[in-house]
């Protein structure tokens, strides 16, 4: 029942989204693209726009305007095509009364059309995948909340969706039940399949996606990577070094080629580098050990990913930083083909990486 | 897929990955399976008996009513007391048809409470499988009561007094009753107000509660002994049976249209069907065959089809919008009528009514039509007035056309009058009742067209305004069918 996808087609692709909920305008006009492969983290407040986004990329929920598309297909157009190749992971898990682990994967892979043989192993393959072998006769709604949500995951896998939307998947978990679940993620993503996952934990989005997407109001703010987004988009690199012999550091830093002295410290100084290539980083420190300055500690200066969110709604609000896609009046959906766009793709939204001057020093 | 990487791979596996062969019926323990019914049946079926099945309501009802009907028998053979078997008979009633149904109120809210139905959606459960799929575990369950009870009614043959093709028809009788109550409830169930559907499912909980000697509404009767009168023969049986399997579809199907994704369709199946019925119903009359049974069919039919016909969401997904499309000119034609919406469905509606009619001919057309704008098309139009919302009015217009035709009732039982049935808002819009006119008299006739024609015409104003939003489906699937 593995469901395939035309890799000529990014996996998700989202035009001018627009929807209101009578006079609130939740989504306005989100556009971004996703690879087939990546994992993409969807950021943002609650009440911007990233589950309403989510839920429509879903077929859970009818944009008012704009055009959203799964694996080449509409999702207003082809709901059914969509959903065979999605997974979907709400960010609250539903229970059922007196139904145990085994009887609720054994439903949905019954609903899902699996038969006999296949179903069941089906369900001991996805049970075995998120280790819940051993709940099987568990009352679901006896479980632990990191146990209900690998079932959630589990339930969203049944199908071997090649397309995951995992709506705050890790939210109210403890920290060992997060670490299984990033693990369980990071093997999927190795499995090539598509993640979009949104969270509050930046940090964790930060190690497990490719790129981020941050929304707010109902706006794309940021499309890059969390490299970019933790450099602040600088073409510089800032970074701490301590030395047992502080002086002779500063005066190697004086001399030394692609080195600016920011500031010196007790025990060192923090120096700019006028590159954001690793290779001319490890150069600098390799020729400083040449040079005979004896460093203990190197360190690249990153923010942190929620200053970083923050200082880009904070520029959005004093109206130095403009979103990436202008507010306007959703638009009369139009369509003419299930996927208009299908050979060659073009990126509608630019990513930060390109567009440096969204994102400013910090 | 690959195994669980929370827990320590076996001694000799590789990191990461492993082979999807390799991820079969692993080695080891024996993986618990499931198969404890067969694949055939609807998988909500499934899931809802196995977890009905374990509820204490379930097992509570079915040991105390084996205890209860024991004792009874035992009474019954050691004194041949007559009353034990109208007793078993009432107790029975009250079980399948009035205290099981009651299971199926929270059916499908608990869905939507909990937020399961979102996942339901993404399966290949279609809504009607999914309320049908409630209602046939619910029915499962008292069939299985009903089963049990059996042994029972027929060891009284025993004890003399009693036809035992009387009583299984009876137990039909109340599986039927029964059936039709569910149905009535999980409709109700995809409501998401809870007083609301108390207030509604209350009705039909006094109607079961008062038919408690069998259905005294079709005129049957429980003799002493428990066992009924000539009143319900086989033909009458099956006259009920199809008319309860045709509301319970119909019920099942209206609280599957609540809870559908847009891009459902099930206005047109559903209306094809009630104007099917409504065909066959015609044929009936003109046929020579009549009675209050058919006439109260007919107008029940069309009043919840055409109530849920005014209070569909609009159209507003180009994929309802395609097959008629692609049907040409005829396609366009039958969209009038058959595509989802309660815009179509005033068209519906004014169908449904006209065939409605003809069984109550003895009306003149203007007074009934004045009967159904008062019971239905008058609340409906203040309702699309205040509201842009209309899947919401379902059971508010249930409610107001109920509480319209019960009031019309009373008045009639007030007035004793043996005239045609006179709903109260007709009453105070018309000089009827005060002049003491005959219902030819222009003086009736005309009031009640100008009545009809004005809610008609307010709720097709409404309905064109409505209709706008439904134009950008209209042209994204007109771009997909060229």
């Amino acid at each position: 029942m593995s469901s395939t996808i035309d890799k000529s087609q990014p996996a998700i692709h989202v035009e001018n989204l627009h929807r209101l909920f009578g006079q609130f305008h939740a989504v306005r006009g989100v556009s971004f693209t996703v690879p087939h492969g990546q994992v993409v983290g969807f950021v943002g407040a609650n009440g911007a726009g990233k589950t309403t986004t989510m839920r429509i990329l879903a077929t859970l929920d009818y944009p008012t305007g704009g055009q959203a598309y799964v694996g080449g297909y509409n999702v207003v157009h082809y709901p059914a095509e969509v959903r065979r190749l999605l997974g979907w992971m709400p960010d609250s898990f539903g229970t059922y009364d007196h139904m145990t682990v085994l009887e609720y994967m054994d439903f949905y892979a019954r609903a899902l059309g699996y038969r006999g043989e296949e179903r069941l192993k089906r369900i001991q393959e996805v049970m075995e995948f998120t280790d819940l072998h051993d709940l099987a006769d568990r009352l679901i709604n006896k479980m632990s909340k990191g146990q209900g949500q690998r079932l959630c995951l589990g339930r969203a896998l049944l199908h071997d969706p090649q397309i995951l939307i995992l709506d705050e998947p890790a939210a109210g978990l403890d920290p060992k039940a997060r670490v299984e679940l990033k693990h369980l993620i990071r093997i999927l993503a190795s499995e090539g399949k598509t993640i979009l996952i949104s969270s509050h934990i930046l940090s964790e989005l930060g190690e497990m996606c490719d790129t981020l997407l941050f929304i707010d109001k109902g706006r794309i703010v940021h499309h890059g990577s969390a490299e970019t987004l933790k450099r602040g988009g600088s073409a510089d690199t800032i970074v701490t070094v301590e030395s047992v012999e502080p002086a002779k550091l500063t005066q190697w830093a004086l001399t030394a080629p692609h080195v600016t002295i920011l500031e010196e410290t007790k025990s060192g100084a923090r120096l700019r580098l006028d590159s954001i290539d690793p290779a001319v980083v490890a150069g600098v420190l390799r020729r400083a050990v040449v040079d005979g300055v004896p460093v203990v500690d190197w360190h690249r200066e990153e923010r942190r990913l929620e200053d970083a969110f923050i200082d880009i709604l904070g520029e959005i609000e004093k109206g130095t930083l403009s979103t990436l896609v202008p507010p306007g009046p959703p638009p009369v959906p139009q369509l003419g083909t299930p996927s208009p766009w299908r050979g060659e793709l073009t990126l509608d939204i630019p990513s930060v990486d390109e567009n440096p001057q969204f994102l400013k020093d910090k | 897929m690959t195994p669980s990487p929370l827990t320590p791979e076996p001694a000799g596996a590789a990191a990461g990955t492993v082979p999807e062969a390799a991820t079969g019926i692993a080695e080891g323990p024996a993986f618990p399976q499931l198969s404890d019914f067969p694949d055939s049946l609807s998988p909500m079926l499934v899931k809802e008996l196995r977890q009905g099945l374990k509820t204490w309501i379930f097992s509570g009802v079915f040991i105390t009513l084996q205890i209860v009907l024991a004792l009874s028998l035992l009474l019954a053979a050691a004194g041949g007391s007559a009353g034990s078997g109208k007793f078993m008979t009432q107790l029975s009633w009250i079980i399948l048809v009035v205290a099981l149904p009651l299971r199926a109120f929270g059916a499908l809210s608990e869905e939507i409470r909990s937020r399961t139905l979102d996942a339901l959606v993404l399966t290949k459960l279609s809504a009607f499988r999914i309320s049908s799929g409630k209602w046939a575990a619910l029915m499962a369950q008292s069939t299985l009561i009903a089963l049990a009870i059996l042994p029972y009614l027929i060891m009284r043959y025993f004890y003399g007094g009693v036809n035992v093709f009387a009583e299984i028809r009876m137990l039909l009788f109340m599986i039927l009753a029964g059936g039709l109550h569910t149905a009535w409830l999980v409709c109700l169930s995809s409501q998401p107000g809870f007083i609301l559907r108390v207030l509604l499912a209350a009705p039909g909980v006094i109607l079961a509660w008062i038919s408690i000697d069998g259905g005294s509404f079709l005129g049957l009767n429980i003799s002493g002994s428990g066992s009924l009168d000539d009143g319900l023969s086989t033909s009458s049986l099956l006259y009920f049976a199809a008319a309860s399997l045709l509301l319970t579809y119909l019920l099942l199907d209206i609280g599957a249209t609540r809870i559908a994704p847009a891009s459902a369709n099930l206005a047109t199946r559903k209306r094809l069907i009630t104007l099917g019925a409504l065909v066959i119903l015609v044929v009936l009359e003109k046929s020579g065959v009549s009675g209050s049974g058919l006439k109260s069919f007919a107008l029940a039919l069309a009043f919840l089809a055409g109530a849920d016909a005014l209070t569909e969401a609009p159209a507003t997904a180009p994929s309802t919008w395609v097959p008629f499309l692609r049907a040409g000119v005829p396609g366009r034609l039958a969209a009038w009528l058959f595509l989802p919406g309660w815009t179509t469905g005033l068209w519906f509606f004014l169908l449904a009514f006209s065939l409605a009619w003809f069984p109550q001919s003895h009306l003149h057309p203007f007074l009934f039509g004045a009967v159904v704008a008062s019971t239905l098309l008058a609340p409906a139009a203040l309702a699309h007035l205040l509201t842009r919302e209309p899947a919401r009015l379902f059971p508010y217009l249930l409610g107001t056309g109920a509480l319209t035709v019960a009031l019309g009732i009373l008045i009639e039982n007030v007035k004793s009058s043996a005239g045609s049935f006179m709903p109260a808002i007709l009453s105070a819009f018309t000089p009827v009742s005060a002049a003491g006119c005959q219902e030819s008299d222009l003086v009736v006739q005309v009031p009640a067209a100008i009545l009809a024609g004005v809610w008609f015409l307010l709720l097709l104003i409404l309905a064109f305004r409505a209709s706008r939003a439904t134009s950008a489906a209209r042209r994204e699937a007109q771009a997909l069918v060229k």
